[in-house]
């Protein structure tokens, strides 16, 4: 209703002045039409000059930050449901006979990667969804990559699982049998003197 | 002396004032805001730039006023309105001049801004502070124009004359009132892709998010110069009255220039999309497309071409738009050389048979075409330049080089949605285009069987004749017949997939499918012009002075005279030749066209044709001039003609299907009936367009004598063809002027040939007495070569440049190809398969 304020009031200033002209006219003429129009587009300019000063001397309000906040999460729907149309017209493609099975795999691919990199900016921004589930989520997968059996004794609080990995990470980071210095767990070379690590070293 | 003043034009001087404070504030605000992060002044400066908007609707608000309370102390005023005109035609002459035409330009771009940054402010954050200090320089500039140089609001500071001068009779009717806005739409809603454009060079934001809503404002842009052109054409064809309705008119080709890149860009933006290839090219045709709108302008307000809409010489004006067109070009492509690094894409092309390089053709083919038609736009001034001499280039010039590429572009309708992406197989090509070829050669093969259908056109030059229009209908039909193809095999792919009736498949696959099968409606639209264009080979005209009750025979009309009709209102004279016309024997239909001649506009009679519309042809009747009882009657049949305002239609239906948000197939999917009521809708708006006989009007020199000395061979008609009428009202050749002057040019040459003097003599005896500027089609020597050699040039240059370019990206992609093979592709393990991708899956199976 606050926010109705200001353009009723412009609305009925102008309209004021349309039944003053019509008074004094006689009748209402294009001109007199013109006349009202004239007045909401000054009444525009003043509520527009109103917010640009306003703007300028005050941060944006909380209310407004998650409002602004909600129409992103608009946005990254939309732009879920663009690129998902995008695979389903590549599918189609595909059945129609105009892309081959490869192509169809590539390309197909990126369009996919992008909408799980959507999907994946939509969760955290829905606000429920806290950064430690989703490190653990990760966490999780990468040991599960590595086949370690630490996976089952999964600690049941968050804040010991970050430290839990953290350790394990530690652990297995190779180091280099050369210069012995640490390197990242999934190091090909070693980043001090180019060491090639063998199969063996990297599992250790 | 008494000074006079007017508040209310001072008003509304003052608020074009403030609208360039404005707009200097929100640029500074949004550059510094941007540059800094402070929300603040980002904030600020939007909320500054709808203000700068609003003050400028208030000017403007401020000017119709003026017009609608006939103030004459105001120049633009009385120069442009009087008190009898219509209330409608008043708002109208906002645009009618050049000092308002401005206004009304940057009064759109302003608008269309606000609307842009509107829509836009929360999804591309960091783009919209470039975005608004981009779109509100270019308003900047105009303010400036109209503040300092075109002034609207100037007053006569002495005594004010009592009546106005009224709108020029040319500009008083409905197509005027509607066509310069959609042009003008076009023309400046260009400038918002091209502020995103820049906006994500500047920011180094030049992922694919920019391209999705630049893509969406090109579609607007090119549907309104589209709508802009196909006004301008109706214009020209009702109400011009010489019987055409594209001239190749420097202003019309100023529209069509910026509508030929931003076609290019809708399709090669889709190669982006799809291959991640062009990142530059397309980000070039946005500037480009840009550049074009402004030269467009430039070379309507500048007078720098001469055409029947431009507003005359201004040099001053000329110099203001070359430095700003020539700033723009430096800043924007020198953002795009800075850019480089990362807009290098991995252009990789795997044959050359394929949906890519389809489209690579169609950028070429399309930017060619621009760039002939800028060039023999220019010509002229050119010429001027160098050899100091006008030499202008005609139609025909025109005609003979963009029919051969229109057909290219037409064939390449049909082939580029079929083609497979990245390597069409022979299996590929044979499935999709057998059936298609077929219906093109039986088309062409059709209607090549009857002789009166093999009309031959010259083509490049007048030595080369082939059957153009019979070439452009087999291609029509192959075209119509691959669209029709790809709808039924895909309603049926969607049929296997949903188990449902093949009419609610056919609207499913359009609903999910829109930007595609809305594409397929413009093909469609397109081949339906190109046949209306075709028709233009088989146009029949005749003309002759008759007295009461004589007729015409022409194409199995007759036509016959019977009488003069006069009729007087407030603002004009009206004499109309009552016809009638037969058609086998029978009464057919009564036509009436005419002259108007409207008070203070006594000079330029305006002509009113009258057309009886019909599918197949258009009966089109001129009243070229009357004395006491006689009159001067042309009958031109137009065969085919409608087809390209139907076309628009279809292109209009379309645009929507690929604009309109999913929403709307929401509900058309729950009540099917909508679809119906769409259709039904169409159909009404295309028998309005057809049923209405049209009154039309158009401005031509009266003839004074009756004996209009006409072409009586085909050698004449010919020669007639080739030279230019330069009476100075006009800029039609000789053959269809009907202006007071080319009657007695007409005559001298009948002289010379009857003295027995062969064509190229003819020829040699007007650029010797006249001026080559009376050619149509400038003589093949010295720097005239140039006409040629440039758009040539070009060509051949640019197919060069794209061979190497796909030769290079061709062999890129089979290095790629090589090195995967070599080292063996990574597929993707089965655990980075994570929930995400199921849940994807899901979506995408929920989508049907």
């Amino acid at each position: 209703m606050k926010r109705l304020l200001y353009p009723l009031a412009s609305v009925v200033v102008a309209a004021a002045v349309g039944v003053y002209a019509w008074m004094s006219l006689g009748r209402m003429t294009a001109s007199a039409i013109f006349l009202v129009l004239t007045t909401l587009a000054l009444s525009w300019v003043l509520w527009m000059l109103f917010r640009t000063a306003h703007a300028l001397a005050k941060e944006p309000a909380a209310g407004e930050v998650e409002r602004a906040s909600g129409k992103r999460k608009k946005e990254l729907e939309r732009e879920k449901q663009a690129l998902m149309k995008a695979l389903k017209e590549i599918e189609f493609d595909h059945e129609m006979g105009k892309l081959s099975d490869a192509d169809y795999q590539e390309i197909g691919g990126n369009y996919r990667a992008r909408a799980v990199r959507v999907m994946r900016q939509l969760d955290l921004s829905a606000g429920d969804v806290d950064y430690r589930v989703l490190v653990e989520r990760d966490v999780k997968s990468r040991l599960e990559a590595r086949g370690a059996q630490k996976a089952e004794a999964a600690p049941a609080s968050k804040l010991e699982a970050k430290a839990e990995t953290s350790l394990a990470t530690k652990m297995e980071r190779p180091s280099c049998p050369t210069c012995a210095t640490e390197n990242d767990p999934d190091a090909v070379f070693c980043k001090k003197c180019g060491h090639r690590f063998d199969a063996a070293e990297a599992a250790r | 002396m008494l000074l006079h003043s007017n508040p209310i034009a001072t008003l509304g001087q003052a608020g074009l004032l403030l609208t360039l404070v404005l707009a200097a504030y929100t640029i500074s605000a949004c550059v510094a805001g941007a540059r800094r992060g402070s929300k603040r002044l980002i904030r600020s400066g939007l909320y500054a730039s709808f203000a700068t908007t609003a003050m400028l609707t208030f000017s403007s608000g401020v000017m119709w006023f003026l017009l609608l309370s006939n103030d004459y102390s105001v120049k633009y005023v009385q120069r442009h309105s009087d008190a009898t005109m219509p209330w409608y035609y008043k708002l109208t002459a906002f645009w009618g001049g050049l000092d308002g035409s401005i206004m009304w330009w940057v009064l759109l771009l302003a608008l269309f801004a606000s609307v842009a940054i509107w829509v836009n402010r929360e999804r591309h954050k960091e783009l919209i502070p470039y975005v608004t200090a981009i779109l509100y320089t270019v308003v900047a500039f105009f303010v400036m124009l109209i503040i300092f140089e075109k002034r609207p609001f100037d007053i006569f500071l002495t005594e004010a004359p009592k009546i106005g001068k009224g709108l020029n009779p040319l500009l008083q009717n409905p197509y005027m009132a509607t066509h310069p806005p959609s042009l003008y739409l076009g023309f400046v809603s260009a400038t918002v892709p091209f502020a995103f454009g820049l906006a994500a060079l500047i920011t180094g934001n030049l992922d694919d998010s920019w391209v999705t809503s630049t893509r969406r404002w090109v579609l607007i842009s090119w549907y309104f110069l589209a709508q802009g052109l196909i006004l301008g054409s109706l214009w020209a064809y009702e109400e011009l009255g010489w019987g055409g309705y594209w001239g190749w008119d420097p202003v019309e080709n100023a529209g069509f220039l910026p509508w030929l890149t931003s076609t290019a860009f809708l399709h090669s933006i889709m190669v982006q999309e799809r291959r991640g290839m062009l990142k530059v090219w397309n980000v070039c045709l946005v500037i480009v497309t840009f550049l074009l709108t402004i030269i467009g302008t430039f070379m309507t307000r500048s007078g720098i071409v001469q055409s029947v809409h431009a507003f005359g010489q201004d040099n001053e004006l000329a110099v203001i738009f070359l430095i700003f067109i020539g700033i723009v070009a430096i800043f924007s492509f020198g953002l795009v050389i800075y850019r480089l690094p990362l807009l290098r894409s991995r252009n990789e092309l795997d044959s050359w048979v394929s949906r890519e390089f389809a489209f690579l053709v169609n950028n070429w083919i399309l930017l060619s075409a621009a760039f002939f038609i800028l060039i023999a736009v220019l010509f002229p001034t050119l010429s001027e330049a160098v050899v100091h001499e006008r030499i202008t280039v005609g139609p025909p010039f025109f005609d003979k080089w963009m029919a051969p590429v229109g057909l290219v572009l037409l064939f390449l309708t049909g082939v580029g949605p079929l083609i497979a992406w990245r390597k069409a197989s022979i299996e590929n090509l044979k499935q999709q285009f057998l059936f298609p070829s077929l219906a093109g050669l039986v088309t062409g093969g059709v209607l090549a069987m009857f002789p009166n259908m093999r009309v031959e056109s010259p083509m490049f030059n007048d030595h080369i004749h082939l059957p153009l229009a019979i070439i452009c209908f087999g291609l029509c039909g192959f075209v119509l017949a691959t669209i029709g193809q790809e709808f039924y095999r895909g309603t049926r792919v969607r049929q296997s997939h949903t188990k449902l009736d093949f009419f609610t498949s056919l609207i499913g696959l359009v609903a999910r499918g829109k930007r595609r099968y809305g594409g397929y409606l413009v093909h469609v639209a397109i081949v339906l012009m190109f046949v209306g264009f075709a028709g233009n080979a088989y146009k029949q005209e005749s003309e002759a002075t008759l007295e009461k009750g004589q007729s015409i025979t022409l194409g199995g009309y007759t036509v016959r005279y019977d009488g003069i009709e006069h009729e007087v209102d407030a603002q004009k004279d009206m004499t109309a030749a009552a016809m009638t016309v037969f058609k086998g024997g029978k009464e057919f239909a009564k036509m009436a066209p005419a002259k108007w001649i409207y008070r203070g506009h006594e000079d330029e009679p305006t002509t009113e044709v009258d057309i009886h519309k019909m599918p197949k042809e258009d009966l089109y009747l001129i009243l070229n001039g009357t004395d006491g009882n006689l009159a001067n009657i042309k009958v031109v049949i137009n065969p085919l003609v409608n087809w390209i305002w139907i076309g628009f239609l279809l292109l209009a239906l379309g645009t929507a299907i690929a604009f309109m948000p999913d929403r709307a197939y929401q509900l058309a999917g729950s009540a099917a009936k909508g679809g119906g009521k769409a259709a039904a809708t169409a159909i009404i708006l295309c028998l309005c367009l057809l049923g209405g006989v049209a009154h039309a009007q158009g401005h031509m020199p009266q003839a004074k004598d009756m004996d209009l000395h006409q072409a009586r061979s085909s050698t004449e008609k010919k020669l007639f063809e080739d030279i230019r009428c330069r009476c100075g009202t006009c800029t039609d050749v000789l053959s269809s002027c009907n202006c007071g002057s080319a009657p007695g040019y007409r005559a001298e040459i009948q002289k010379l040939l009857d003295a027995g003097q062969t064509p190229d003599q003819v020829i040699q005896y007007i650029v010797s007495h006249y001026g080559e500027e009376w050619l149509v089609v400038p003589l093949d020597k010295g720097f005239n070569r140039l006409a040629w050699v440039l758009p040539l040039g070009a060509l051949f240059g640019a197919a060069g440049l794209l061979t190497v370019f796909a030769r290079k990206w061709t062999r890129r992609g089979i290095d790629t190809r090589r090195a995967v093979a070599a080292v063996g592709v990574d597929a993707p393990s089965a655990t980075e398969k994570d929930d995400y991708e199921a849940r994807l899956d899901d979506a995408l199976d929920d989508l049907d």
